[in-house]
């Protein structure tokens, strides 16, 4: 069961965690409005003449389209499935204001989950993100397996950087068919993202089943998966194989964007293999002087050294990158990763040195003072540490990250007056900042005082009501207390927002059969719930109890048996596979599995209910 | 160099030193906690150096060294066990190195610590 994210680390330090996540490979966006590919993801079967005129839209005969469409629409003006085309050709011809009226008109008149897709595809593309958003979600609401809309969902969250409902959303698209006949954009999409997420065996085993459809897919899919393969085995250090599959690519039929990448991998991989000079005599000959594929393949080298305890060249690279940057972003990246290396080392002198310049050089900017007073405390020079912190909050009052910071550094001194005193100011100041209001009831809870705990994240979700991390962790602090009837309500608000939040799903659907109550509704959450973590042993145990509950106790027994050993100390998967074998009247294996089960760890609910069933058998 | 001297008593020396460390020592002056049965590290890079200068005084005793890393593992050029202040300078120290002044705190409370390093 997931539990609060309550104790986060004071201070983290992240190695190489900004760049390196990055896959290699920026893939296109172009096929998105590409009217082949609308086509193709929408699925619509026309009849006849209908039929006849997406064939010439298809075939790149709009002309002749038109104007059998025209004729249709002279006799009736009211016809949905000509209207519906003529929406497709607007689309096709980047006439998005136009299409999107024309299918709000058949939309009016017949609620197709294909055609809203499609209205909610004309909307996005022209910048109604909230329009396009209602109807995507609404066409797959009532067509779950909506490609049109699964795509421009996950193009939607992509744009809003939430990759992991991306992946999500392409995820579902890309498994449709398997294996797959030929791979298409979305397939590409949905394998960056995976490298992207660091998710590498993943997308491998994908790329592996489908090696077939690389025969049929178009040229520049197939050159892209190629590559992506590779770039996935040289990240799972893989090495000798990614160099034989770069070895079999003809470099000279490769587009100048091909090859770039194509020399970002042989780069990458010579620099894996230990062979830093040849790196950057690579690096040198292929790329120019301070491009961004130079500078990434820099990061690469110096990402290699590091991997292989070579700190101070990699250090060395990243003092030249970061010298010439001039985004912030990547320069606070860039900073990030030596600090972290310095760290690595208990270089923490060198560190407080490189950040004092940095300071002195940015005086406007807050992150580069937060960092020096982060290294401080890091390297124990406490008193440094809370005085710079202190300078940031002063100078910076707007940075939030500088009260976060001070506030786990009061939880941590233990003196409960002067943490409780900066809380309810800092929490009246940056009322929005869900981390504030969590670590202040992590206060109470820590003073043992859960009532005002309670209180706390009470008044945090009056001002934050659709923050689901805020409302979650009210709902556990109340599961903490046994207060179910409190949690409920909240956990249903944050699924009616987020029906794919996998806490609250898991969550809720624990509550429930620990219950034994809503069964039918904790069956839909644990599928639910299955379906997005489907290794996750207390969500296979989740799936379980749905399938015992639906009486296919066979089922359960099947998923269960093979995670058995993965619950440790939980009593809870021996549990559910005890209540299996009851269901099918196995007594003795019952038996057996409910022993192993009191001999473990168990809700005191649970194990009230196992000794129970214990007492039947 | 931080200080020269001359032999006087063990408890004298350190004060001396102590005194001439305030303007001597341009570095910056690290005032640490070292918790209980736990150890503090403060490594630098010596570039073209190859002397380094330190002193340090803690208000218990606790285990100091001197060391580098190799592919050999640590290399220890000086291990004191429980004192409460040293200062000393390594000489003739191989450069484009990492080298680290440790302490050990072998006891049941927290220690704390001053020390002051530089390189020359």
């Amino acid at each position: 069961m997931f539990k609060s994210i309550f104790w986060l680390v004071v201070l983290s330090t992240l190695f190489f965690a900004n760049l390196a996540d990055a896959s290699l490979i920026n893939y296109s966006k172009k096929e998105l409005a590409d009217i082949n590919n609308i086509s193709f993801l929408n699925d619509q079967i026309y009849d006849g003449k209908y039929q006849n005129i997406m064939n010439m839209v298809e075939n790149g005969e709009l002309a002749n389209a038109k104007l059998a469409l025209a004729k249709i629409l002279t006799l009736s003006p009211y016809d949905i499935t000509a209207l519906d085309i003529s929406g497709n050709i607007l689309l096709a011809e980047g006439k998005y204001i136009n299409a999107s009226k024309a299918f709000e008109r058949v939309v009016k008149q017949n609620k197709s989950p294909l055609v809203m897709a499609k209205l909610g595809t004309s909307f996005l593309l022209l910048g109604d993100i909230a329009q396009g958003q209602i109807w995507l979600t609404q066409a797959i609401s009532l067509l779950p397996k909506n490609k049109l809309a699964l795509r421009y969902l996950a193009w939607l969250e992509a744009k809003s950087n939430n990759v992991n409902m991306a992946l999500h959303y392409i995820e579902q698209l890309a498994m449709m068919e398997q294996p797959l006949s030929s791979f298409r954009e979305y397939h590409y999409v949905y394998l960056s993202l995976l490298v992207e997420q660091k998710k590498l065996n993943q997308a491998s085993r994908f790329i592996q089943t489908n090696q077939k459809a690389l025969n049929n897919s178009n040229d520049e899919i197939t050159i892209a998966i190629k590559l992506l393969e590779i770039e996935t085995l040289a990240k799972l250090a893989q090495l000798v194989l990614a160099e034989q599959k770069l070895q079999q690519i003809n470099e000279k039929k490769l587009t100048d964007n091909e090859l770039k990448i194509f020399y970002r991998i042989k780069i990458f991989i010579s620099a894996n293999q230990g062979e830093f000079k040849q790196s950057e005599q690579l690096i040198k000959n292929y790329f120019n002087a301070a491009s961004d594929d130079q500078d990434g393949a820099y990061y690469d080298l110096a990402l290699a050294y590091f991997n292989k305890q070579q700190f101070q060249p990699s250090l060395d690279i990243l003092t030249n990158l970061l010298k010439k940057e001039k985004i912030t972003g990547k320069r606070v990246n860039y900073l990030s990763d030596m600090v972290a290396i310095y760290v690595a080392q208990s270089r923490f002198s060198d560190a407080i040195k490189m950040l004092q310049q940095q300071v002195e050089i940015y005086p406007e900017s807050p992150s580069y003072l937060q960092q020096l007073a982060e290294i401080y405390l890091i390297s124990g020079r406490k008193e440094a540490g809370e005085n710079t912190l202190d300078q940031v909050i002063k100078r910076f009052p707007n940075y939030v990250p500088s009260y976060i910071l001070k506030g786990r550094q009061l939880l941590a001194k233990d003196d409960f007056t002067q943490t409780e005193n900066f809380y309810k100011q800092a929490t009246r100041l940056k009322e929005n900042t869900p981390e504030l209001w969590i670590d202040f009831a992590k206060l109470y809870i820590k003073a043992k005082q859960i009532d005002q705990a309670a209180v706390v994240l009470e008044q945090a979700v009056s001002l934050n009501n659709t923050n689901p991390y805020l409302v979650f962790e009210l709902a556990t602090l109340h599961d903490l207390q046994e207060q179910f009837d409190k949690s409920e309500p909240l956990y249903l608000q944050i699924l009616q927002q987020y029906p794919e939040y996998l806490p609250a799903l898991d969550n809720l659907a624990t509550n429930y059969f620990i219950l034994n109550k809503s069964l039918a509704n904790a069956s839909v959450l644990a599928k639910r719930a299955f379906l997005l973590a489907p290794t996750d042993p207390f969500i296979i145990n989740l799936r379980a109890q749905a399938y015992i509950f639906e009486k296919e106790n066979e089922q359960a027994i099947k998923i269960l048996t093979p995670v058995l050993t993965s619950f440790h100390n939980s009593g809870l998967g021996y549990y559910s596979l005890a209540k299996a074998y009851a269901g099918i009247n196995n007594k003795q294996q019952a038996k057996n599995n409910l022993t192993r089960a009191l001999n473990k760890q168990l809700p005191d609910m649970v194990r009230k209910s196992a000794i129970k069933l214990s007492s039947t058998l | 160099m931080c200080c020269q001297f001359i032999y006087l008593s063990k408890n004298w020396l350190f004060i001396i030193c102590l005194l001439l460390s305030s303007s001597l020592w341009a570095e910056e002056k690290v005032t640490v906690t070292v918790k209980a049965n736990s150890h503090h590290e403060e490594c630098f890079y010596l570039d073209t150096s190859s002397q380094v200068n330190y002193i340090f005084t803690a208000d218990k005793a606790l285990d100091f060294n001197f060391h580098y890393h190799d592919d050999n593992g640590m290399n220890y050029l000086k291990e004191i066990i429980q004192t409460n202040n040293e200062q000393n300078s390594m000489l003739d120290l191989f450069p484009k190195q990492v080298y680290c002044l440790m302490w050990h705190n072998r006891s049941n409370t927290p220690i704390n610590m001053n020390y002051q390093f530089s390189t020359e």
